[in-house]
């Protein structure tokens, strides 16, 4: 069985939680850390490592308040990662939630279906 | 060595002015605008961290803040109780880095008829010796009757003390109601010293006359460190969310500083030598309904031309082929010339984000400083979408 990632976020690193004993993925709050690769690292290999071996992980959940552009390429990154898992995995379902008034992330979750070139779906909070 | 091309940008003369202005005064940073304890608190952190980053013997270092803990709260009072003033008769706080050690300039509105009792506290503080002080504030504490200004005396008192140098200040007359009241408060790093002239408050005050023209809400010069950038981010959050401006609009500016600031640490001449974090100049201010942003760094010059290039494209391109242009960079693992220089170090996109964001172009220009190097100045017009 694949390890937890829990991180709790900060004023510049977002949450991460991962958990796939309890089928947990979810990424929220604000990303800005300067160098986003380094911070994403381990979510990145987490992802490669289960292309191998599938969890019990069917929502993969994003609730971004804010990213910067560092972190941009690597949602596109652990985005088309998760693509490939799901397109062995059909039942595997992408959400990225935005709240009401945010036009900024919700047109970033509109982008990335297209950049990614997989259904996700954007959910109002 | 390529000349050509690198004129100025007439909309930042002003800015070159403000850095030229800074690093011959050297001046710190300058905040002027709200002051209550949410703005107090992230503008002292925003100090902590700038402390950090001078290598200051630790015992200078408690002294420096502890007066601008003081200096803050006197600002805040004082500039509180007085419920009737113009948009321009905020509060200010000044950091100058001096030769061997700091000064720290506060300015905040007073009523006229209480200044003949604050100044003679003050020549009476600056007549007193070091047992002299004490006794004052023994007297004071003591006499359980402080004036109607509160504790404010002990405030200054205890400043003097720390400082262990006489107080500058000066008065400057706004109307038939109020004036302007600044205090300077000078410590050396060299406790045994003491300073023999005083630097002229002039230089605070026709450095605020600048603020107050320009509506700047905040001007720093210094290392842009990691801790430092998140300092002021929060600092301007606080600050610009407390501003009633819509929330909209505040995290655009939000979102253009990040990268804005991102880009200085990451790009600018010391980060890619020794030093390892970027030097810079950051000012915000306010133009009407919008915030204007701009940052100022010392780039070599191998990479002038390509961000030249860079920044020209971007300004000519629509939003339909800015957004093209993202993608395509986001998109790409194999890297093209400068956007994979810059990617590499996670900016490539930072400036096309920007554009996007604000869809207004974004100024620039180049001024050269040596053979080697020139100063990049940005400038981004951040307004209601």
């Amino acid at each position: 069985m694949t390890d937890s990632i829990v991180l709790e976020g900060t004023e510049e690193t977002p949450s991460v939680k991962i958990i796939p004993a309890e089928g947990i993925f979810e990424i929220s709050g604000r990303s800005l850390p300067e160098n986003a690769l380094e911070f994403f690292e381990p979510v990145l290999a987490f992802l490669n490592q289960i292309s191998a071996n599938p969890t019990s992980i069917n929502a993969y959940n994003f609730k971004f308040e804010y990213f910067n552009s560092s972190s941009a390429k690597q949602i596109l990154v652990i985005l088309s990662k998760i693509k490939v898992i799901a397109e062995k995995n059909p039942s595997i379902i992408i959400n990225w939630h935005y709240s009401a008034d945010d036009t900024d992330i919700r047109e970033s979750g509109e982008k990335y279906i297209r950049l990614v070139d997989h259904p996700i779906n954007i959910i109002e909070d | 060595m390529n000349k050509a091309n690198i004129e100025e940008n007439p909309d930042l003369k002003y800015i070159h002015y403000l850095y030229d202005t800074m690093i011959q005064n050297k001046l710190n940073y300058v905040y002027q605008g709200e002051f209550n304890s949410s703005i107090t608190d992230k503008v002292l952190s925003f100090s902590e961290e700038n402390l950090e980053t001078t290598g200051t013997d630790t015992k200078v270092k408690k002294k420096v803040y502890f007066i601008m803990v003081e200096c803050l709260q006197n600002i805040t009072k004082h500039q509180n109780e007085i419920h009737d003033h113009e948009k321009d008769q905020q509060g200010i706080f000044m950091v100058r880095r001096i030769e061997d050690g700091y000064n720290i300039i506060s300015g905040n509105l007073i009523e006229n008829v209480n200044i003949d009792h604050l100044k003679s506290k003050l020549i009476q503080i600056n007549n007193a010796d070091k047992d002299g002080l004490k006794n004052l504030y023994m007297e004071i504490l003591n006499d359980g009757v402080l004036s109607n200004k509160g504790g404010a005396g002990l405030g200054i008192i205890e400043m003097a003390r720390k400082s262990g140098n006489k107080l500058a200040f000066d008065f400057e007359k706004l109307n038939e109601k109020l004036s302007y009241f600044y205090l300077q408060i000078n410590i050396l790093n060299d406790p045994e010293r003491a300073i023999t002239e005083l630097d002229s408050i002039n230089i605070a005050k026709d450095f605020h006359k600048e603020m107050i023209k320009k509506d700047i809400l905040l001007a720093y010069e210094g290392e842009f460190t990691h801790e430092i950038i998140k300092s002021i981010l929060s600092m301007a959050e606080v600050n610009i969310g407390e501003s009633g401006v819509e929330v909209l609009l505040k995290k655009k500016v939000f979102n253009v500083m990040v990268e804005m600031l991102q880009n200085i640490s990451l790009h600018s001449i010391e980060a890619s030598t020794h030093a390892k974090t970027g030097k810079g100049l950051l000012c915000i201010r306010k133009e009407n309904d919008s915030y204007v942003v701009t940052t100022g760094n010392i780039i070599a010059d191998e990479n002038i031309e390509e961000l030249k290039a860079h920044l020209t494209k971007i300004n000519n391109l629509s939003n339909q082929q800015l957004d093209e242009l993202y993608n395509k960079i986001i998109l790409s693992d194999r890297l093209i010339s400068l956007e994979e220089k810059l990617s590499k170090k996670g900016a490539g996109l930072g400036l096309i984000d920007i554009a996007l964001k604000c869809k207004r172009k974004l100024e620039f220009d180049f001024k050269r400083i040596n053979h080697y190097s020139s100063f990049f100045t940005l400038q981004v017009n951040v307004s209601k979408p």
